[in-house]
């Protein structure tokens, strides 16, 4: 497995504890993608770094930056798809009523890393499991649909789904349990 | 601890989410009065159920994931054949997904558009390639190209420093008082109009072998919240943490920062902290 170069850990154990110089390296990179002319997210900025900062550290600490690609590389990601995640909000919130806006703006502050920290692990179990099993995963658990339904949908018999389903259900909570660890 | 009933074990998904027939539902509901590990697997269901709902969108979107669309974008060779193939079937068909792939692609090259050599080094730089013809060994012609110029650079460049990233900052330290507020203290902070952020810190008499989380605002003069921040703070071995405030969000003048430590098991402010400072332009 590739290690991480000395500068690379340094900057992370820097940031972990806080100190100004690697805290100021981090922004700069994110920076430079938030403020990018071609996103369109001026009236996010602040809210976007402040989230991209949360889930570096959410993620340092628990050890999750890929090695495979230089540090820079892993905050220029991470910032981007937090990027896209917006652009896909603000896409779909266009007919959010002012008082939802209201009322997630008023959410217990103290809340919002235990928020992004939780968010963050799941993203990245679904991310590990495969397509199928995020499908089954929606049918179960935001479609309710009944173990005949989901038999229909995947053209499999009743015991087949029960047990694909069971091992499905199993992976997730399986995983969850290595990033809760 | 496993069930030694499957059949039972395997209702439980359909339990969790209302979908059984009543004959099966009381079936599983007897069931689980007296078997330990169906109830401890029907609580880890029910939790991870709740938690996924909280964020269907993202979660269970039918695009391609962010993270995903990022990876394809740059660098393929990390996708499995599995997944390539999905994410290219699906960009055939979404005109969303590649409007956000053409965005990720012009943000990439934007981000590795080189950066322009100082007008020194573009100079050094021809006028080497220039003598190097002259010279039989291209080390000398470098040589003498810097000898030469050495003296232009004194004239013309000196004026020009370059710059580290350097932070006004101010830090407060409590450890010889049990002061709350730092009133008294020099606490004028310089911003220079390049500097993006300004940083204060904290030394604090609490132990420093845990994280913080904590709730910070900062009030103007007429107590108008100009910004705040929450979040977790690790402390170093002297007990001091970290904000880091946007300067373009402050003018000359009084501030007030409000810190509330924050009791997470308790859900209250366990300590509040009061750090009037003031700001100078340059």
């Amino acid at each position: 497995m590739p290690t991480m170069n000395r500068k690379d850990s340094e900057i992370i154990a820097g940031y972990i504890k806080g100190n100004a110089r690697e805290y100021f390296i981090i922004n700069q990179w994110i920076t430079a993608v938030v403020e990018n002319k071609y996103w369109g997210l001026q009236q996010q900025w602040a809210d976007i770094i402040q989230e991209v900062r949360m889930k570096l550290f959410v993620n340092f600490k628990r050890e999750q930056f890929r090695f495979s690609s230089s540090l820079k590389t892993y905050v220029y990601r991470v910032t981007k798809y937090t990027c896209i995640d917006y652009l896909r909000k603000k896409n779909r919130t266009d007919e959010v009523s002012i008082e939802k806006v209201e009322i997630k703006s008023q959410e217990d502050s103290f809340e919002s890393l235990i928020r992004i920290e939780q968010k963050e692990i799941l993203r990245q179990i679904f991310l590990k499991l495969k397509e199928r099993c995020r499908q089954i995963l929606k049918m179960v658990f935001l479609q309710n649909r009944s173990y005949k339904e989901v038999c229909l949908a995947l053209n499999v018999a009743e015991g087949t789904v029960k047990s694909r389903v069971s091992r499905c259900i199993q992976d997730a909570i399986e995983l969850r349990k290595d990033f809760i660890k | 601890m496993k069930c030694s009933d499957k059949k039972i074990a395997e209702l439980l998904p359909w339990y969790v989410n209302k979908s059984l027939s009543k004959d099966d539902e009381g079936r599983v509901m007897k069931h689980l009065e007296e078997c330990p590990a169906c109830t401890k697997e029907l609580e880890d269901l029910m939790r991870f159920r709740d938690e996924i709902a909280q964020y269907p969108d993202e979660l269970f979107t039918d695009h391609v994931y962010p993270e995903e669309l990022v990876v394809y974008a740059e660098a393929r060779r990390e996708l499995s054949r599995e997944d390539l193939a999905r994410i290219e079937t699906h960009l055939e068909s979404c005109s969303a997904c590649r409007e956000e792939l053409q965005m990720l692609q012009q943000v990439n090259s934007s981000l590795e558009a080189p950066s322009t050599s100082s007008l020194f080094d573009r100079i050094a730089e021809s006028a080497a390639r220039l003598v190097q013809g002259l010279f039989a060994r291209p080390a000398l012609a470098y040589i003498a190209v810097l000898l030469l110029l050495f003296p232009a650079y004194l004239g013309i460049f000196k004026g020009r420093q370059s710059s580290d990233p350097t932070l006004a900052h101010i830090n407060y330290d409590l450890t010889q008082s049990d002061m709350r507020s730092a009133e008294g203290l020099d606490n004028e902070i310089h911003v220079k109009s390049s500097d993006e952020l300004f940083s204060l810190s904290f030394t604090v008499p609490i132990l420093a072998d845990d994280q913080i989380r904590y709730d910070a605002v900062i009030l103007d003069d007429q107590k108008t919240p100009v910004w705040s921040r929450e979040g977790v703070q690790s402390l170093d071995e002297y007990g001091t943490f970290l904000l880091m405030c946007p300067a373009e969000f402050f003018d000359e003048g009084e501030y007030l920062l409000v810190i509330n430590e924050i009791d997470v098991p308790e859900k209250k402010v366990q300590q509040e902290y009061l750090f009037p400072f003031s700001v100078k332009m340059e």
